[in-house]
């Protein structure tokens, strides 16, 4: 009978017997790495020989290197192809001499254009089909970028009065120099007109 | 006979004074009001823009600081006193990246202003911005344009830009006597050189 069993504890004593070490295996704990035997979700089967596989990541991204871990105590596993649809890894493979407890691991690597999700994944262990999940998750939006200050922050309203004060004396175009001839002129001619008038003053 | 003289003397010297154009040569004005970034008032122990030379058509005034009238217009050297220019204060300093910018009056009280013949200069003319601290800015015309004050093109104007620049704004276009006031602005867009 097939046991589902769920790793994703931080009990690190729950992990190791799910990879079925009984006796907490020494060579489970080297091979995982301190703490990383907590981390990972894996199912297995409680019946002799015992099986589990599973990814040993935290968080499993498209792209993404992970760690496939798998157990299969027997001693006449020598290795396996791992099978899943979201990602390539190379053979699980017992090392010459290693007990039959130790843990086999792979690194393989999540195809990039996978979709969240979750996926099987897949060996064989003494010509049974041992299969095990795992769940990729999306790329968090990125941090949209903080705009830049404008250069000029309050920008002005309308457009700038710069010019006038009346005196009915448009500027453009070389009017001004007419307009402003003519009132020289005047101030000459009152001017004019003011020492006329002193010099009438003058002769009473 | 020296009274004569003396008015003969002043109306004469106020008619030169007119044609010229120079009623009121440069003033060192303190800034007109704070900046409205950031509410400071310019200081001597900040370097800002303190005079400004166009070769071309012979203008050159100091600058004095202005900032936002409280209708958020641009505010505008006094027009009083229209041989002034002033650069606005809420804008990058000349020779910062982004648009500058320095306004002047084309006319005040019917005397010719700072900016009076800035419709003549063409691209590639020169503009010179000489700083507080002694250092200077050169810049190159590229373009002039007269718009409609309705269509005043503010982001073009005060948009950001990659580099430093300068806009040079005055008014120009027909004077419309209902409203005492032009109906166009010269606007002339410089690069640093």
């Amino acid at each position: 009978m097939k046991v589902r069993f769920v790793l994703a504890c931080a009990v690190a004593g729950l992990a190791l017997t799910a990879f079925g070490a009984g006796s907490a295996s020494a060579e489970g704990d080297t091979a995982l790495g301190e703490g990383a035997v907590a981390r990972f979700q894996t199912y297995g089967q409680a019946e002799e020989p015992y099986t589990a596989i599973g990814i040993d990541d935290d968080v499993i991204k498209a792209g993404q290197e992970v760690r496939v871990a798998a157990s299969c105590q027997t001693e006449e596993f020598v290795s396996s192809k791992i099978i899943s649809p979201a990602l390539i890894a190379p053979d699980l493979v017992r090392e010459k001499g290693a007990p039959a407890n130790s843990v086999l691991m792979s690194m393989g690597r999540i195809h990039a254009e996978v979709p969240a999700g979750i996926y099987p994944i897949s060996f064989t262990c003494a010509d049974r089909e041992v299969t095990g999940q795992f769940t990729v998750v999306a790329d968090e939006e990125p941090e949209p970028r903080a705009r830049p200050a404008a250069q000029v922050p309050v920008k002005p309203k309308g457009a700038p009065e710069t010019g006038s004060l009346d005196q009915a004396a448009p500027a453009e175009d070389g009017n001004l120099g007419i307009v402003v001839g003519a009132g020289a002129a005047a101030l000459l001619v009152a001017g004019g007109v003011g020492v006329q008038a002193y010099r009438k003053r003058g002769q009473f | 006979m020296a009274r004569i003289g003396a008015a003969v003397v002043a109306v004469v010297l106020a008619a030169t004074a007119l044609l010229t154009g120079c009623a009121v040569p440069n003033i060192s004005a303190p800034p007109l009001s704070t900046d409205p970034t950031t509410g400071s008032t310019t200081t001597s122990a900040v370097v800002v823009p303190a005079e400004i030379d166009i070769p071309r058509i012979g203008a050159t005034s100091s600058l004095v600081g202005l900032g936002l009238a409280a209708d958020g217009t641009v505010e505008v050297p006094p027009v009083e006193a229209p041989m002034q220019a002033g650069w606005f204060t809420g804008a990058p300093k000349p020779g910062e990246p982004g648009p500058s910018v320095v306004l002047g009056h084309v006319d005040g009280g019917g005397q010719a202003g700072v900016f009076a013949r800035l419709h003549e200069l063409e691209e590639g003319d020169e503009v010179l911005v000489r700083r507080s601290d002694g250092t200077g800015v050169r810049f190159t015309v590229t373009r002039v344009e007269q718009v409609p004050k309705a269509d005043f093109p503010t982001e073009e104007v005060y948009g950001d830009t990659q580099k430093p620049e300068l806009r040079l704004i005055t008014c120009g276009g027909t004077f419309d006597r209902s409203a005492h006031s032009y109906r166009e602005n010269v606007i002339v867009y410089a690069e640093l050189a």
